[in-house]
């Protein structure tokens, strides 16, 4: 056997490995999410089990938990909102060199996405008290651009840099006003980006916990919040706390499968070039 | 009426200046072809026109009107893009139609327009195709009938023909001089490729980089027989013609220069030099026959040919000597001493202080 | 490039300007406020009394801020090695295997998908010393079985494990799609040289990977210095500290204690930490010409 093929045999032993490494943990909760009690207990643990439902109707049927998700999908749609339409215009103005302090904008915010998050909640959780912003989605999704606005700016310019220049010079000479560049050649032309990066948004905001956290309370709490409030259970009922944690992971889990070629794309726009 | 006019123009970018002191004038419906190296300043002096780069000095016209600072699309010029810059998310009809949809016409009019220039240019089958699907020739063409359609004063070409492949760029050229005669529109081309300068304008602009230490750009301005035959400069005799013009310098004694045993005498104007750049087109030099005439000796070194012509490298004592010879097949062979010698009605000759030609 | 050096230039001011304000809202505002906080003794609504450096003397004195810090940066530098470790020998397995590699993708990204907490309660069911699979496992070949959360000696290192599994993918996609980035002929020259597989590792592939490394792990640096959900859900700061982090620790101060002027404290310093790294990345970046 040649070098070359026991190196590429290495490799598919590596890769085997570790993708059931990865894949593992989330099967295995998946199959405690569908056992009784007692099965979820066996010692040793049970590999072929009769499944039941009951602990995601008991998930399912939880108000907190079903208020939770919604809030989570409203606040991923408002966060997505808001930093498409904040940010599209700054990467197609940051995309261009005359806008003054280009260079300070970018590099604030970069710092803006890197910051740690209680720096944000502290000084807003008094902020948000004050104005009624507290215990919001609103308010979630306003402070959510600290990172979304960041990365949805980043990555829009990246696909802005793409379009050749000459097309934005035809179009000028054609008496296209900037806002009729962006939105009639610039927009339809970065179309992928804008799903990827949108992607990759929504799955940030879905899993945020420290922002949601400290500026929610009840009404306004999210999907992860909702899961933390089944960690009380680790000791007693495993079925309804792998069914939350299922359930809370299942879109994303979904989006991955899906969406794989805009996710790995987007993840590593930034670090590549 | 003048189409375009530029007097004592100035174009930076930063402080670097780019243009310098351009004085042009393209009358209306001429074929003006602005060539030179790369780098010269023929793409910025077009989008200067177009209102894609800012003037910095003097001024600009556009059909009489001084258009230094409009908007590019009141400059009534219509561009044609070495990329050809189509719209890739739109099809051939949305591509010809944005302008019109942006200035707020009607569909019906549009759609129109648009097929009305389609057909003047081949593309009515295509018109619901995007870029992607056309070929070269077509995406060329259809970049051609976003500009008719804006019916300009002025088209404005920036290398069109560049991406296309030898054969279809014959076939295209003669399409734009046959457009350009049909149209009647005045027209500013440029180009890098002396056989399109030549071919293509009523007059060509020959412009040289100011990095070369040019006090100007423009080098001479004048119909492409002006250019070959009357180089104004020495700039220009190099630039223009393939291969390049035979350029010695001589010494000047008792009123003419000696080439080999050629004796010539000079005009007044070069008399009282000392020395004097003498130049000659390879198609001029001649092969002296062997005791015949008192010509330069040179050593054949070597060969190109190219079957209709020959063109032959000679070493000579005052440096490289390049012929053309057009009786293909008896020539002499490599390594073989030959006498050169000049035809005396096609002598160019240049200042060498100035570079500026002497008649 | 996108210049436009055309004369009427359209101003794009108007563009940028939303994103200044919401910008500035979100983080000029509460950096100015947190540092204004740290020096008071802060009540809010109430009178806050400013109090010089009290806040910043006093985390020194408790010293569980150290702590916190201490911990914080063991876990973060521990990660992020391990991380970029088994990422990079995936990322080289990948690179040589034509089949299945989407596959393993889709396997890879998939931890990258789950939130902190969802991980944690997944990890708190494999580790429980009990009942968990992992234990479970090891007592089947007869091996010693942790107690991986609850005990003082493994929760950190259980913590990198978790955290290890969850980001990794990260790690290796970047790496992957430098990977097949680079070129191919230096390659193929020092095959011809004779060069064996560490050598082109060594000489080639690292120092051509060298600027992505940099982000990746500076990336990667300053969120696991963040960690925050992980040791919420899987340890919240125990046994005894032994996993408190800084993040962890401000939570509590603020919100379970209402102390937020040392709160405040405890974000200056660990914000300043962060932009240190931002700023010294943003001119190594500069210097070996990255991106702006
Ligand atoms: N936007 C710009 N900013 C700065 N310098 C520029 C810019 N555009 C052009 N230049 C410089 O101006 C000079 C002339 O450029 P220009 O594109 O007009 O040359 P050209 O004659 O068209 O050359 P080519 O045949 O290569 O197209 C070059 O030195 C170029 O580097
Ligand atoms: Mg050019």
């Amino acid at each position: 056997m040649t070098r070359a093929r026991r190196a590429t045999i290495l490799s598919y032993a590596i890769l085997i490995l570790a993708g059931f490494l990865s894949l593992f943990p989330i099967l295995w909760i998946m199959g405690i999410s569908l056992k009784t009690q007692a099965d979820a207990f066996a010692m040793p643990p049970k590999l072929i089990f009769v499944p039941i439902w009951d602990h995601y109707a008991k998930v399912w049927g939880d108000a907190a938990f079903i208020k939770g998700f919604f809030n989570s999908v409203l606040a991923a749609l408002l966060g997505n909102l808001m930093a498409f339409v904040i940010g599209i215009p700054a990467a197609f103005a940051l995309n261009q060199r005359r806008v003054p302090a280009r260079g300070a904008i970018l590099a604030w915010l970069l710092l803006s996405y890197m910051l740690p998050e209680f720096l944000f909640v502290i000084p807003m959780y008094g902020l948000f008290q004050a104005t009624g912003l507290y215990d919001s989605v609103f308010g979630l999704a306003l402070v959510y651009q600290t990172f979304t606005l960041p990365f949805t700016i980043w990555m829009m310019r990246a696909f802005f840099a793409d379009v050749p220049f000459a097309l934005y010079e035809a179009a000028r000479l054609e008496g296209a006003k900037s806002w009729q560049i962006l939105l009639r050649v610039y927009l339809p032309m970065a179309a992928p980006g804008i799903a990827a990066t949108a992607i990759l948004n929504t799955i940030r905001i879905w899993n945020e916990l420290a922002i949601a956290l400290g500026l929610t309370f009840d009404k306004a709490q999210t999907v992860t919040l909702a899961v933390a409030a089944y960690r009380g259970y680790a000791s007693i009922d495993w079925g309804a706390l792998s069914a939350a944690a299922i359930t809370s992971m299942l879109p994303m889990l979904i989006f991955a499968v899906l969406a794989q070629r805009q996710i790995v794309g987007g993840l590593s726009l930034g670090a590549v070039k | 009426m003048a189409a375009v006019e530029f007097q004592n123009v100035g174009i930076s970018f930063g402080n670097v200046p780019v243009v310098k002191d351009l004085s042009l004038t393209v009358n209306d419906g001429e074929f003006v072809v602005l060539v030179g190296p790369s780098g010269c300043g023929k793409s910025t002096i077009l989008r200067s026109i177009a209102g894609l780069a800012g003037i910095s000095s003097g001024d600009m016209r556009i059909g009489g009107k001084r258009m230094n600072d409009a908007d590019p699309a009141a400059r009534d010029i219509a561009m044609v893009f070495q990329s050809y810059a189509l719209f890739p998310n739109m099809t051939v009809a949305g591509n010809l139609g944005f302008g019109l949809k942006i200035r707020g016409e009607g569909k019906a009019e549009i759609d129109r327009k648009v097929a009305d220039v389609a057909a003047v240019v081949g593309l009515s089958d295509h018109l619901h195709k995007r870029p992607g699907a056309l070929s070269g020739g077509q995406r060329q063409r259809v970049a051609l009938a976003r500009a008719i359609l804006r019916r300009p004063g002025v088209f404005l070409f920036d290398e069109p023909l560049s991406n296309l492949d030898a054969e279809f760029r014959t076939a295209m050229r003669a399409e734009i001089v046959r457009f350009h005669r049909t149209q009647g529109a005045s027209m500013v081309y440029v180009t890098h490729d002396q056989t399109e300068a030549m071919t293509m304008g009523d007059r060509i602009a020959v412009l040289a980089p100011l990095a070369a230490g040019h006090k100007a750009n423009l080098m001479q301005y004048g119909t492409p027989d002006e250019v070959y035959h009357r180089p104004a400069n020495l700039f220009v005799a190099r630039f223009i013609g393939t291969p390049r013009m035979n350029v010695v310098t001589l010494p000047v004694k008792g009123g003419a220069v000696r080439f080999g045993g050629q004796q010539l005498a000079l005009p007044p104007s070069a008399v009282r030099l000392g020395n004097v750049i003498l130049g000659q087109r390879p198609e001029h030099l001649r092969l002296s026959q062997e005791g015949a005439e008192p010509g330069l000796v040179g050593t054949v070194e070597h060969i190109e040919n190219l079957g209709h012509e020959m063109i032959l490298t000679f070493s000579t004592a005052i440096g490289q000597m390049v012929l053309r010879d057009a009786r293909s097949g008896s020539g002499p062979m490599l390594g073989q001493t030959v006498r050169l010698s000049l035809d005396p009605n096609q002598v160019h000759l240049f200042d060498p202080a100035s570079e500026q030609r002497l008649d | 490039m996108a210049q436009d050096s055309a004369p009427s230039q359209p101003n794009l001011w108007p563009y940028v300007l939303p994103t200044v304000l919401v910008l500035g809202a979100c983080t000029l505002y509460p950096i100015a406020t947190v540092l204004w906080m740290s020096l008071h003794d802060w009540t809010w609504g109430g009178d806050s009394v400013f109090s010089g450096l009290k806040n910043f003397k006093l985390l020194w004195l408790k010293g569980s801020f150290v702590i916190a810090l201490m911990n914080t940066v063991t876990f973060a530098i521990s990660a992020v090695l391990v991380e970029l470790v088994l990422g990079m020998i995936l990322a080289l397995a990948a690179n040589r295997v034509t089949r299945g590699a989407g596959v393993f993708r889709v396997l890879m990204i998939l931890p990258l998908m789950v939130s902190g907490i969802a991980v944690s309660l997944v990890w708190k069911v494999l580790l429980d010393p009990t009942f968990g699979v992992i234990n479970a496992a090891l007592a089947g070949v007869g091996l010693p079985e942790p107690n991986w959360l609850g005990s003082t000696s493994t929760a950190m290192a259980s913590l990198v494990m978790v955290e290890t599994w969850w980001q990794t993918g990260f790690v290796f996609i970047i790496l992957a799609a430098a990977l097949k980035s680079l070129p191919e002929e230096p390659f193929e020259a020092a095959r011809l040289e004779g060069a064996n597989g560490w050598q082109m590792f060594r000489y080639l592939t690292l120092p051509m990977l060298r600027p992505v490394i940099v982000t990746v792990v500076v990336f990667r640096l300053i969120d696991t210095l963040k960690v925050f959900d992980l040791v919420f859900g899987l340890t919240g700061g125990g046994p005894l500290r032994a996993t408190e982090a800084v993040q962890t620790l401000t939570y509590q101060t603020a919100f379970k204690f209402s102390n937020f002027g040392e709160a405040a404290a405890i974000v200056v310093i660990f914000s300043a930490l962060i932009f240190a790294i931002c700023a010294a990345y943003g001119a190594l970046d500069r210097r070996t010409g990255g991106a702006e």
